[in-house]
């Protein structure tokens, strides 16, 4: 094995593992850290971006880790799906990383944000390129463990009240994952994502039971990703930390739950009509509805995106429940467009609340006319999130839509019309509340304590904002390589021939 | 929790500890132990130092490290001082070496916290997983030496990944045991 092919998929992993290591021996040297940081950020997009054109061109990449043939050893592995995630995820992660210079403050960064956010991205990288169940369970786990220093760092009375709610739910989560993972072995023997994959064919008897095991990942993956019944504790806590720690985490966190929800639904329990196709869509229209509804009556900025998390979960939950191959490629265009957008969103109110000291509606107001390049930034943010046609929400929707519709699935898809004219209110209701209003005049002294506004700011959300136009007016590209992705999920021999042709 | 007698014992136990945990890091290749266990009983004695005497003590007892230089003559050049002091220095790395303390001065002393050996430990194992990636196999796959020692017996890069493991574990358990002391 060359050493090129056999680092190219470990870059993803390493690089940021080499960061956190340098960031924590420079633990005092704020100023190296940040250099470090950044330098690790645009080194883990530039890997992103040189495996996915790997990918593109030679096909899904596999390495054996210590040299233990595929269904023994742990396998990394990396198709187009899991490319495209990554590198979405490199740009929001490299987007948050320049936003943070500007804005967190010293005794957060003291307390090491970086190594834990680099960690955190180590944790990602992992995740989606892993082909091993066990050690897809161990890296959600260190991304996790990252997620509660971070939304804990500072120790504010109301962080740690939302994160006694994130790390109870999530533990929780954690051990019914366990529990499945553990069912899924007793039952095939292996841990191997494709051996699994074989075994679940050549056991027809089973069937039951693997519908059984496939309950165990809905609920746990799914408290992880914020679906309907098991959404509570998102809202709850999300919109705590400060913005350069919720960004990243909203950005990133549930999508990659549900990476590992659409990855096991392909590969290993197929979606089939009947129970597991009517609990997907039964989970993907309430999640929709009930977290549209709940961003719309909200009068926070961060919370009303907290709920918006939600219900755009419900939207990439749908594709998987239609299972058509423009529903998956719906929901893999909807992952990426969704981790930049609402990475962006967040930014910008991060800004205005800099200013402004609040992220309540009814102190904020004004910003178009003081900010305007800030108030164009979140426009076009706001209107692809809430799909207005040349930009990137709207391809995503309206695959997913279509998708609905051709499959007979009138209902979902109908809901997720609705669900998307109920977006657009809540978002002109920020647009109103934050960007057009006069500022209100009886405002408490506690928030008049505003810092003077930082343009860099605006440089962070600026390149996001270029990769979502991109992703929107120049979309017949991206559409092809998502719907080459969601070919290849559906096809999941292509990805079992890659795991285990070495032997 | 000041005993005289738990702090005679643990005088003891303190080289017995350590050693044992450097044998359980050793066996740990074909037999139970490892880095993991053999790091969390290397910390046991200090922890039993931090319960004994408390975190403050056991820092400046075991953890502060003072740097002397020699005192300087008269009318000696600045490079003769230096190289006379690179020389002292050199001799201070032997264990039980030390000057008449009228010869030296205290030029700085610092603290080694726990934070400090964390990274060390992570970027050995990390050098383990790394090192094959060079020699064409694939990431942590363990490369081993053509000879052997006495008693420990072949190395390879797998001691390596464990020596970290033992240090990175034992930093986090003694970070651990001294926050929640303070506290």
């Amino acid at each position: 094995m060359q050493l090129q092919d056999n680092l190219l998929l470990l870059l993803p992993m390493l690089v940021p593992f080499i960061g956190a290591v340098l960031c924590i021996f420079c633990w005092r040297a704020i100023v190296i850290q940040k250099i470090i940081a950044l330098l690790t950020q645009i080194g883990l997009t530039g890997c992103s971006i040189w495996l996915l054109q790997h990918v593109v061109q030679q096909g899904i990449a596999t390495i054996q880790i210590g040299g233990w043939p595929a269904p023994f050893g742990i396998t990394i592995i990396a198709d187009l799906f899991s490319c495209l995630l990554l590198t979405a995820g490199a740009l929001a992660g490299l987007a948050v990383i320049i936003y943070s210079f500007y804005d967190l403050d010293k005794p957060r960064i003291r307390f090491g944000y970086y190594p834990v956010v680099m960690i955190m991205q180590m944790g990602i990288g992992g995740t989606l390129l892993t082909g091993d169940l066990f050690n897809l369970y161990v890296w959600f786990e260190i991304l996790l463990i990252c997620a509660f220093v971070l939304i804990t760092i500072g120790g504010t009375k109301q962080q740690l009240e939302g994160a006694l709610k994130y790390v109870t739910i999530n533990l929780i989560a954690s051990g019914l994952l366990l529990v499945g993972i553990g069912t899924i072995y007793g039952m095939v023997g292996s841990l191997n994502m494709a051996q699994i994959a074989v075994q679940a064919q050549n056991l027809p008897h089973m069937q039951g039971l693997f519908v059984v095991a496939s309950m165990f990942f809905i609920v746990s993956v799914g408290i992880k990703a914020a679906v309907f019944p098991l959404f509570f504790w998102l809202p709850a806590s999300y919109h705590t930390p400060p913005i350069a720690i919720s960004a990243i985490i909203a950005g990133l966190l549930t999508k990659v739950g549900l990476y590992v929800l659409v990855r096991l639904f392909t590969l290993i329990f197929k979606v089939e009509p009947g129970f597991t196709t009517d609990v997907l869509l039964v989970m993907a229209g309430l999640t929709m509805v009930v977290g549209v509804l709940g961003a719309a009556s909200q009068n926070d900025y961060r919370k009303v995106l907290s709920f918006s998390i939600v219900s755009q979960i419900g939207y990439m939950l749908m594709g998987l429940a239609i299972f058509t191959p423009l529903a998956i490629a719906g929901s893999v265009y909807f992952i990426m467009h969704n981790m930049l957008v609402k990475t962006n969103l967040f930014l910008v109110g991060g800004a205005v609340a800099q200013e402004q000291g609040s992220f309540n509606f009814r102190y904020l107001g004004g910003v178009y006319k003081k900010r305007p390049l800030l108030a164009i930034i979140f426009f076009i943010s706001a209107m692809s999130l809430a799909g207005i046609p040349p930009f990137s929400g709207f391809w995503g929707k309206f695959m997913l839509a279509k998708a609905g519709f051709e499959s007979g699935f009138y209902t979902i898809a109908g809901i997720s019309l609705g669900a998307g004219v109920i977006t657009i209110i809540y978002l002109t209701k920020i647009w109103n509340q934050v960007f057009l209003k006069d500022k209100s005049k009886d405002i408490p002294v506690n928030l008049l304590h505003k810092q003077p506004f930082k343009k860099m700011l605006q440089l962070p959300m600026l390149l996001l904002l270029t990769v979502i136009l991109a992703l929107g007016i120049f979309a017949e590209p991206f559409i092809h390589l998502t719907m080459q992705a969601a070919e290849e999920l559906l096809h999941s021999e292509i990805y079992i021939n890659a795991v285990l042709k070495e032997n | 929790m000041k005993t005289i007698i738990l702090a005679a014992a643990l005088r003891l136990f303190f080289p017995l500890f350590i050693f044992f945990s450097f044998y359980i890091l050793i066996r740990g290749h074909n037999h139970p132990g490892g880095g993991f266990i053999g790091g969390l009983i290397l910390v046991i004695p200090f922890i039993f130092h931090v319960l004994i005497h408390g975190a403050k003590e056991t820092q400046e007892k075991l953890f502060l490290k003072r740097v002397y230089s020699l005192r300087r003559k008269e009318q000696e050049s600045d490079l003769g001082y230096s190289i006379r002091n690179i020389g002292y220095r050199l001799r201070g790395l032997i264990p039980w070496y030390s000057r008449q303390d009228k010869d030296r001065v205290l030029v700085k002393q610092y603290v080694i916290e726990p934070l400090h050996i964390i990274p060390v430990g992570l970027s050995l194992s990390l050098i383990a997983g790394i090192l094959p990636l060079f020699l064409g196999e694939a990431f942590l796959t363990g490369v081993w030496a053509k000879a052997a020692l006495p008693l420990i017996g072949k190395i390879g890069t797998t001691l390596l990944f464990d020596i970290g493991v033992y240090i990175l574990v034992s930093a986090v358990v003694l970070k651990i045991t001294m926050e929640m002391s303070k506290s």
